[in-house]
């Protein structure tokens, strides 16, 4: 057994399959967990009780809308622009399964001899991949908006357009220093060539910060975790920034007219995304899968997967707990915010950090 | 990287002087009169840098630097010191327009600023990349000035055809750099010249698909033709106020950057290059002045006389490198009276207005005697009148062309000279020969107008008169 | 192999999409097939291992660039298909004919000799960030910087044209 897994894990084909295979179901087994989950959050914090029939504590809930989606009449109105129509909601898919193939989920594993990444491939710039798939996921709600060939999802998918690209600047900004204060981190406390690989940025954040405390990036780059989480909130179309969608002004927005199963593709990508920032936070400011008890016999391997799912339910909890607080924004109000705030504030908050940084390596100006 | 602060130092004043202006008027909205300040702290730093530059670099002491991006040499300083200059009277000719504005008009300075320093960029590098950075610099405020005033449809017009049309040759430009590149190895323009001089290409097809790109982007920018047709739309259209400054500046730039790389890099080439330049030449002589004629708007018969004017620049450039002191001379001269002849359009139609339709000059010279008189001059020394600067500037070049064995060019040329002057004339036969309409009285002559005027008028004759300084001043503005 | 095989895959991906830019009738489709040929040359970069480029070729130009396309074609109104009436009806032919022309005229001087020139550098391509770095802010940091200024007049320009007002004047 050990040696069939070793042969298969050799070839950099096979072990590519197996990874694609398994991160695609791990994604849709969350999206199903993630909707209960917030759906009993959200409850809890209304006084509710929510969906607590299908299985226990009602996790199959959302197992049973998923069937129920599945076998209803996926209507396509008359005016829509068919091949767009039926491509969107593939293309709202494909750049959350590539976001996540950049995540590190767990320690390496070793196979006998053969050492197996528990991460779909480790990208020397994969930092910037997931901005430049982020970047692209838009196309899917712009274009479901407009081949719908209805107002409200075409006012739903330039609003997304605006959001986007207004919130993309502030997240890709707040995520400098990240690379910056990795470099120092490599170089020992001087600037060198920094990284943008994942698994190199887990593994910088192995050390103390200051005694008890863990090293993880998020205690010496707070401002950068709080814009980066905004902002992700708003990428994500998250309340309270979910104009796209805000269903008092345009019914559902950019899926109005969506139905059936091609609905619920929009429904899965959105909690995927939602799961994928949540872990790329994760594993660029709380140190991802590293925590206590990687040592232990036989379920050591376990550990690291479960600090790391851990850790993204925390935020993801977070993200409930806000759409579940806060109400939703004015569109004007969303702007001011982005460029206004959020922009300048993350460019403040580089130069600052730039200098702080350069004090500490080259020391004062003037000594 | 050898680093010589007094390369950049022109583009970094203008950028400072630009940088101060736009944040001061953001936070206090202290009016015309500081951008004014703001812009001759600028022009007159600008100047004083490429002087200095002149002092020191001109003739045999040339130099690049920045990794061989930027050159100090005779001719980016001469380049320089007309660009500044003029970007300065330019601004001193649209200040109505500038003033009618409002708040817009501090962006309407910057641009010119920030157009001033693409054009030295284009003159002053040393690398296809470098220039061509320089080269959008440039264009794209032209893009922004030409449609400065959005109340006329004809501005947003104008602004949009050149805006396309401009990003098309500017495309062109960039694929002949690639092309260029591909059969050169490299994009200094000093290592093409030598690669060119030391190597012999056995079937150079690429290279020459490069310099004909290369040669039609640049054709488009001075408007030669037949790459001329958004000129005449463009300058009816622009607001009466910057026309001057875009077909002035357009041409220095252009030119400086045909000569680097079509003199400088390409000089090892220039068999192949000179006859093509000599049909563009002949072609934008002949159509520009044919077109000319039949023009009932003095802006538009204006921007057919800069396509043949471009055509006559055109005929010191077959000389190559050679060519170049003759191409100055004209660049220079006709430079500053295209810039004057705009400027007393804006004055006598109108500075925001497009339209100058040859029936407002109808017995100007009873009206405005000085106007009519200013008029009348730039008209003798555009025709090349001899005693006018015009005169010796064609004289130089048919000389080039002379010397290089393209006498048929200096042909053409003399004749379509002989026959632009039909038009010119035409323009001083109404404005002092017709009689007035009774209603239209004396047009009033804003400052910096008068300026413009005086100073050009003078230079006019001054340089026609005793030409030879500056003949001899411009044997130093040679290329590295 | 397996460059080749991007190649002429992604190559024409390019391809189609660059023509179906100019042909499509609708402008959502021209911008569509813009972006097809944007990633295209994105994996162009990869099979070359300019990792860095590419990247940053799908971010700036799929996803700021294009993305800003598709928002004004749907804030001015998609519903406008193109008018494709001639008024020079020689033009298009005509241009066709120049286009064939000249292709012609270069394949025809190129013959199958394309690149002549000196190997650009001695230095074996290196597409990682590091070298991308220190190439742009050493060799070529006057071009860089001096872009700085389009950024100004790109500002400049667009706040000039969008404050005018119908009397001239501001506030």
């Amino acid at each position: 057994m050990t040696h069939f897994l070793e042969t298969v894990f050799q070839s950099v084909f096979w072990s590519a399959v197996i990874k694609v295979v398994f991160v695609f179901a791990l994604l849709l087994l969350t999206a199903l967990i993630l909707v209960w989950f917030e759906r009993r959050v959200v409850a809890f914090m209304q006084n509710r009780v929510g969906p607590n029939r299908a299985g226990p504590f009602g996790i199959l809930q959302t197992l049973a809308d998923g069937l129920k989606l599945l076998f209803k009449e996926g209507i396509r109105p008359r005016k829509v622009e068919v091949g767009l129509y039926l491509a969107a909601p593939i293309m709202a898919m494909i750049p959350a399964f590539l976001i996540f193939l950049m995540v590190p989920i767990g320690a390496p594993i070793h196979i006998g001899e053969t050492t197996v990444t528990l991460q779909g491939a480790d990208l020397n710039i994969a930092l910037l991949f997931v901005l430049a798939m982020s970047s692209i996921a838009v196309y899917a709600i712009v274009l479901a908006g407009w081949a719908s060939g209805s107002k409200y999802p075409l006012l739903g998918g330039i609003r997304a357009t605006a959001q986007m690209i207004s919130y993309e600047a502030a997240m890709g900004l707040a995520l400098v220093p990240v690379v910056v204060f990795a470099s120092s981190q490599i170089a020992g406390g001087s600037l060198g060539v920094g990284t943008m690989s994942f698994s190199r940025i887990v593994a910088l954040q192995a050390g103390s910060f200051r005694g008890p405390v863990p090293g993880w990036f998020v205690f010496s780059l707070l401002p950068s975790f709080v814009i980066f989480f905004t902002a992700a909130i708003a990428e994500t179309n998250r309340a309270p920034f979910d104009l796209v969608e805000a269903e008092s002004e345009i019914v559902g927005g950019y899926h109005t007219e969506y139905s059936g199963f091609r609905f619920a593709i929009f429904f899965l990508a959105e909690y995927i995304n939602m799961f994928n920032l949540s872990a790329i936070a994760v594993t660029l400011f709380f140190g991802g899968w590293l925590g206590p008890g990687a040592d232990l016999p036989y379920v050591g391997w376990l550990v690291p997967i479960f600090w790391f799912l851990l850790k993204t339910y925390a935020l993801l909890f977070l993200f409930v707990w806000i759409r579940a607080t806060l109400p939703r924004l004015r569109y004007d109000q969303l702007m001011t915010l982005g460029w206004k705030w959020l922009i300048p504030l993350s460019l403040a908050w580089l130069v600052v950090f730039v200098l702080l940084q350069g004090v500490r390596v080259f020391g004062m100006p003037w000594s | 990287m050898n680093m010589n602060l007094l390369a950049v130092a022109p583009e970094v004043i203008v950028v400072v002087a630009v940088v101060a202006l736009l944040m001061i008027d953001v936070q206090w909205r202290p009016g015309p009169v500081w951008w004014a300040i703001a812009a001759a702290m600028g022009i007159a730093g600008a100047t004083a840098a490429v002087a200095l530059q002149w002092v020191d670099y001109r003739g045999a002491d040339a130099a690049s630097f920045f990794s061989d991006m930027i050159a100090i040499d005779g001719f980016g300083a001469f380049a320089g010191m007309v660009i500044f200059p003029l970007a300065g009277l330019g601004l001193m000719a649209a200040w109505p327009l500038i003033r009618s504005q409002g708040g817009r008009g501090a962006e309407f300075v910057v641009l010119v600023l920030i157009a001033a320093t693409g054009a030295h960029l284009m003159a002053a590098a040393a690398n296809l990349i470098m220039l061509f950075v320089g080269l959008e610099v440039f264009s794209i405020s032209l893009y922004v000035l030409a449609g400065f005033t959005r109340e006329r449809v004809d501005a947003d017009e104008a602004a949009l055809k050149y805006f396309l049309l401009g990003a098309v040759a500017s495309a062109i430009f960039l694929y002949g750099i690639a092309l260029v590149y591909a059969s050169t190895g490299t994009t200094s323009i000093g290592g093409i010249a030598t690669y060119l001089r030391s190597t012999i290409l056995l079937r150079p097809g690429v290279l020459m698909a490069g310099m004909a790109m290369l040669l039609v982007g640049l054709a488009f920018k001075v408007s030669a033709a037949p790459f001329h047709m958004w000129a005449p739309d463009v300058y009816q259209g622009a607001p009466g106020g910057v026309t001057g400054f875009l077909a002035a500046g357009a041409k220095v730039a252009g030119f400086a950057a045909m000569a680097r790389v079509l003199a400088v890099a390409l000089g090892g080439r220039i068999d192949d290059w000179a006859p093509a330049v000599a049909v563009l030449a002949a072609v934008s002589i002949v159509l520009g002045t044919l077109l000319a004629l039949v023009q009932s708007d003095l802006k538009r018969m204006l921007a057919y006389s800069s396509v043949a004017h471009a055509g006559f620049i055109l005929t010191a450039l077959v000389a190559g490198a050679n060519g170049i002191p003759d191409m100055w001379f004209y660049v220079a001269t006709y430079a500053v009276q295209v810039l004057a002849a705009f400027t007393v359009a804006s004055v006598v139609s109108g500075a925001t207005q497009g339209r100058a339709p040859l029936s407002d000059y109808t017995g100007l010279a009873s009206r405005s005697p000085w106007l009519a008189g200013m008029l009348g001059l730039l008209m003798l020394a555009m025709a090349g009148i001899p005693l006018t600067a015009g005169f010796v500037g064609k004289a130089a070049v048919f000389r080039s062309a002379i010397d290089a064995d393209y006498l048929w060019l200096v042909i053409v040329g003399v004749v379509s000279a002989v026959a632009g002057l039909f038009f010119y004339l035409r323009v001083i036969v109404l404005m002092y020969m017709q009689a007035a309409d009774e209603e239209s009285g004396h047009i009033p002559v804003p400052g910096g107008a008068r300026v413009v005027l005086v100073a050009v008028g003078v230079l006019t004759v001054l340089i026609g008169v005793v030409p030879w300084p500056l003949l001899t001043w411009l044997r130093d503005a040679l290329p590295l | 192999m397996v460059e080749l095989t991007l190649f002429v895959i992604f190559g024409l991906a390019a391809v189609f999409g660059a023509v179906s830019m100019v042909w499509a009738r609708n402008p959502v489709y021209s911008a569509l097939g813009l972006m097809l040929t944007m990633l295209s040359i994105a994996v162009f970069y990869v099979s070359n291992g300019g990792y860095f480029v590419a990247v940053v070729q799908v971010i700036i130009y799929a996803g700021a660039v294009m993305t800003l396309f598709l928002f004004v074609i749907m804030l001015i109104g998609v519903d406008k298909s193109e008018e494709r009436t001639e008024r020079l009806p020689v033009q298009r032919p005509l241009a066709l004919g120049l286009l064939a022309l000249f292709a012609a005229g270069v394949l025809w001087a190129g013959r199958l000799v394309w690149v002549t020139g000196a190997p650009a550098g001695v230095v074996p391509v290196d597409g990682s960030i590091e070298a991308i770095g220190t190439e742009l802010f050493r060799k070529w940091v006057l071009p860089f910087e001096v872009t700085a200024l389009l950024l100004i007049i790109a500002a400049a320009g667009a706040v000039a044209l969008a404050l005018f007002r119908e009397d001239g004047g501001d506030e």
